[in-house]
């Protein structure tokens, strides 16, 4: 279930798998998936369950399945760390799902550009789109509408008397609209409703406005 | 009599003391070579008892260690390592006594590797970063003693884990080694000895040894002049603050001890709010204070400088403070060990009289005071509860080893299949845990880089790369700690640490008091809360999470066996209850004061609906998982809309239809199969499996904690072990450390024996109900607890809707 959005004069889906939908461009705006994050924690001796990296391939999959976008533009954060044994894994699925691809680097981004234009990925570090600009790093006082990620934004949220429950989020701050991570091993950092203009939290399979 | 028993007697009679009868047994079993267990109080001179054989069993001449003291901290090991140091100046043995632990200078550390000493004082973690280091077993080959202080408290948690497995290592090494552990009073100490001597070798002889010695311990309870202002409920006591004041008074100094951190904090202002003269002579101790101002406060202790220390179960262990006079116990210290030992922290001088004033949050706890003074003539503790099958202790284990000598791994599992711990330990277990340090827990993977413990070619089990050996040695330890968010001054000095949480809350300007300070709060930078001095008045105080306790088994029984005295004739009754007469004499004219073998269940109704309060008496966290437990059975078989609440005397459901409580004992409900699977679904187990995971990933090094001051390098190898338990409960749900989790929080959190126990007895009894038309003294303080647990089955989305509804609304 997805919620619709108006922001920068522009109709968006906000979608509870935490990407975001341009109708109007038949695009998909993605930040902070953070792939390699398993294996890279393996290298060092964290032995978590290999099969996890598939997850995130999954959630990219089933996210194009439902929008056909022709195009996925990643705001940064694309991979964790240096190129690890999952980049072959991310080759796979890039060549297996012919679309357009565009990466803003974010902090995170280490791997070499050419490795990304070897796979027809466009990498820049912003991005103009219809008076809207991209970039990984959110900037609360900018002048101009822009969308980015980086902070994995989160909010606690009393469920109930005694129950609480920290949950993903989209928010709002002046012309800033920030995106949750869309990578399935990723941390949160809590915001607090009262910073933001607007939030919309993911609960399960929806989309709430708080 | 043995030579070591001769020069014994001599040496304490020149110090003008006649040994003990429990420090001549100790002697005598010492020369002989056995191994034991004493039991004897603090203060009671147990240190010469043990301390004195390993002196004189070591051989000067021979450089090699040949006795270890283990104790559970630090200060405790300094106190130790003085007291056998005097010993052996005093005796010109010529001895090298070293200390070791956490704080010890890497140059010492190095010094003692390369010039072995003969007797080392040393903590668990230690004792395994000595396993850690390349020629270990040539050190340790000669070990002839190993003392394990305070074992009571150790081998109910992980950090005795480590020692079971230290000590499986070291009895390989050495086939002369003797072993001996000290304890308080346990109630059944076989137990203590087993998990101790683990599986014992033929020849091996144990005895255990009963210091004989009174220490007698008055319990005065505070109780307030007049009884009809006395609140029914509460958790602070502040109102009986002047007596407090007046108990302070009396003495050179006490020690106030409360249960939770932030009980200390808020005891601390009021006092100092009511009795400013105390400026200056009264200080805090708690585990979120800065170590170097909890030393000072130690320090302050002996020498006398302080009247009154508030503190928590940080004082509980160790360190003998001769000066302290008096303990002030502020509400129920929940179990008798809490209590025997907070108790044994006055009266130091032999022959003195331990005095504690009990000071009752609310009237029905006075009732506890008198279960204590019960508690104190059976003089035995709650025996703790062994860790079994511990995976995560056994992983890091097994690196320690990798990391220094390597092992082989048929031999190490005969080895550690020794240790209660892990006697049930399986081949096929061992096997899965050699594939998850060498593959990472999968079958190999051909692009998989997972990389820790490899085989190498003399077919030792070994971590050669450099980066992760260092990791490990860091990370080598069973105590985790919360997140905590240093406390620091914008002018620079820390000053503790607050739980992210709490520090979370705080908006520039807000002002709260934290270790007797009131600051105001600037920012938050890089995990550091920036705070300075602030002249207004605090609006918050910091809690910490887990701070709450439950009463323990034995508590429980006692209290149900002093609730008898209300039945007694008044003039052979405590003066507590005396004291609770007119709160008696309301509860039996509106209800029942159950018997001993009774279960009263109280049935009332007001606008709030239909209340029905049930009195098992076995503390809180066993009430939680009764109610939880009872609302989802009843809501399987008709719907039921109901919220609960608990304290440590019963639980509630109020509903809002009446309950037919017969039916609950016809239909079974009380039924104590299946109640892991029902527990799971009602109770937030797999929240609370959860928290379990976050100590077991750390100890298991799935997660790293970081360098010391060195978090911000290692943040792309930090990740919060909630993900972590989201990642296996998805994709390897047979993961053994996940299983694990569940397991303990089962055994250790809900305490599953003692629960299917509790279920048994109450399926059998008849209930003695009572219709009541109005709230008793019993069911007050439960029925008007606000943090209520409601029975819900809307999804998510639902719940935040209406949570939002309702914001919008008010």
């Amino acid at each position: 279930m997805s919620q619709i959005l108006h922001f920068a004069d522009h109709e968006f889906l906000l979608d509870a798998s935490g990407a975001l939908y341009w109708p109007a461009r038949n695009s998909v705006i993605i930040s902070d998936i953070h792939l390699g994050k398993i294996a890279h924690f393996r290298k060092h001796g964290a032995a978590l369950p290999s099969d996890a990296q598939f997850e995130n391939y999954s959630r990219l999959s089933r996210l194009i399945a439902r929008f056909s976008p022709e195009q996925v533009l990643i705001i940064g954060d694309l991979f964790h760390s240096t190129l690890n044994s999952e980049w072959p894994v991310f080759e796979q699925f890039i060549r297996s799902h012919q679309i357009g691809y565009k990466l803003i680097v974010g902090n995170h981004d280490i791997i070499d550009p050419s490795r990304f234009s070897a796979l027809d990925i466009e990498v820049s570090d912003t991005l103009n789109l219809d008076n809207i600009l991209f970039s990984h790093f959110p900037d609360h006082q900018s002048p101009i509408y822009r969308i980015s990620g980086h902070l994995h934004p989160a909010i606690r949220l009393n469920i109930g008397s005694s129950e609480r429950r920290t949950l993903k989020c989209f928010y709002i701050k002046n012309n800033q609209l920030v995106l949750p991570s869309f990578g399935y091993f990723t941390g949160n950092a809590r915001i607090k409703r009262s910073e933001v203009d607007q939030v919309y939290v993911i609960a399960e399979d929806q989309v709430i406005a708080i | 009599m043995s030579a070591i028993t001769e020069t014994s007697i001599k040496w304490l009679n020149s110090q003008g003391y006649a040994p003990h009868a429990f420090q001549l047994e100790c002697w005598a079993s010492a020369s002989a070579q056995m191994n034991g267990l004493l039991m004897a109080p603090t203060g009671s001179g147990k240190t010469y008892a043990l301390g004195l054989p390993m002196l004189l069993q070591a051989d000067a001449s021979k450089k090699a260690l040949q006795g270890i003291w283990i104790t559970p901290l630090r200060a405790l090991s300094f106190e130790i390592y003085q007291a056998l140091n005097y010993a052996n100046e005093s005796m010109g043995l010529g001895l090298q006594i070293a200390l070791r632990n956490g704080d010890t200078a890497t140059k010492e550390r190095q010094r003692q590797q390369k010039n072995s000493p003969h007797i080392l004082v040393t903590t668990p973690e230690s004792l395994h970063l000595i396993l850690a280091s390349k020629g270990y077993s040539k050190r340790l080959k000669q070990l002839k003693l190993v003392v394990i202080d305070e074992w009571h408290d150790l081998m109910g948690s992980k950090r005795g884990v480590l020692i079971e497995l230290a000590l499986s290592r070291l009895r390989s090494l050495s086939s002369t080694l003797t072993t001996w552990g000290i304890s308080a009073t346990l109630k059944d100490h076989s137990l203590a000895v087993d998990v101790l001597s683990g599986k014992r070798a033929q020849n091996q002889k144990w005895v255990s040894i009963r210091a004989d010695i009174d220490k007698a311990i008055e319990v005065v309870s505070l109780i307030p002049k007049t009884m009809d202002r006395f609140p029914w409920r509460g958790h602070l006591g502040i109102h009986l603050i002047d007596q407090v004041i007046e108990a302070i008074h009396k003495h050179k100094t006490v020690l106030i001890f409360t249960n939770t951190r932030s009980q200390c904090e808020i005891w601390y202002q009021h006092i100092l709010e009511k009795a400013p003269e105390f400026a200056g002579e009264i200080a805090m101790h708690h585990s979120s204070i800065d170590r170097q101002t909890r030393s000072w406060v130690e320090n302050a202790i002996r020498n006398e400088s302080l009247r009154a220390v508030v503190c928590t179960s940080s004082l509980d262990l160790g360190v003998d403070f001769a000066p302290v006079e008096a303990i002030i116990q502020i509400g129920g210290p929940k179990g008798v060990a809490r209590f025997m030992q907070r108790a044994g922290r006055s009266g130091h001088q032999p022959g003195a009289t331990s005095l504690v004033y009990f000071v009752p949050t609310h009237a029905i706890e006075l009732i506890e005071s008198s279960a204590l003074r019960m508690a104190i003539e059976s003089k035995a503790i709650e025996n703790p509860t062994p860790y079994l099958l511990c995976y995560d202790v056994l992983i890091q284990y097994c690196c320690t080893l990798a990391v220094s000598e390597g092992y082989k791994e048929a031999s190490l599992f005969e080895e550690v299949k020794k240790t209660h711990c892990f006697q049930a330990l399986t081949l096929e277990g061992w096997k899965w845990i050699q594939n998850f340090l060498v593959n990472g827990s999968q079958s190999l993977a051909t692009y998989d880089e997972y990389k820790k413990v490899v085989h190498n070619e003399e077919h030792l089990m070994v971590i050669e790369n450099r980066g992760l050996a260092m990791r490990h040695r860091l990370q080598i330890g069973t105590i985790v700690s919360d997140a905590a968010l240093q406390v620091v001054f914008q002018s620079g000095g820390y000053i503790g640490t607050v739980e992210e949480w709490f520090a979370a809350q705080l908006k520039a300007g807000d002002v709260f008091t934290f270790a007797g300070r009131t600051l105001e709060f600037i920012r938050l930078k890089e995990l550091k809360v920036v705070v300075k001095r602030a002249s207004s008045k605090p609006s918050k105080v910091p809690s910490w999470m887990g701070g709450r306790l439950s009463f323990t088994s034995e508590m429980s029984d006692l209290l149900k066996e002093t609730l008898q005295q209300a039945h007694q004739p008044h003039a052979d009754q405590d003066e507590e209850f005396k004291a609770l007469k007119p709160i008696f004499e309301r509860q039996a004219k509106e209800s029942y004061v159950p018997k001993k073998e009774e279960f009263l269940i109280e049935v009332f109704q007001t606008k709030e609906g239909f209340h029905h309060v049930f009195y098992p008496f076995e503390g809180r966290f066993i009430h939680e998982a009764l109610a939880s437990l009872l609302a989802y059975r009843i809501s399987l078989m008709h719907p039921l809309s109901c919220t609960l609440a608990y304290n440590d005397y019963g639980f509630e459901l109020l509903s809002d239809q009446p309950l037919e409580i017969s039916a609950l004992w016809e239909n079974n409900l009380w039924d104590s199969s299946y109640i892991y699977e029902d527990l799971y679904k009602s109770l937030n187990i797999t929240e609370m499996s959860r928290r379990t995971f976050r100590d077991i990933a750390v100890i298991s090094q799935l997660v790293f904690t970081g360098y010391p001051n060195k978090s911000v390098k290692t943040k792309h190898l930090q990740s919060s072990s909630q993900l972590l338990f989201e990642v296996f409960k998805s994709h390897e749900p047979d993961n053994l450390l996940y299983l694990q989790a569940k397991r303990e929080t089962l055994e250790h959190k809900l305490e599953e024996g003692r629960l299917i126990r509790i279920l048994d007895r109450i399926a059998k009894t008849d209930p003695l109900v009572a219709h009541c038309s109005l709230p008793t003294p019993f069911s007050f303080p439960i029925i008007t607890d606000r943090l209520r647990e409601k029975l819900s089955n809307e999804s998510l989305a639902d719940r935040i809707r209406k949570m939002t509804a309702k914001l919008e609304h008010s």
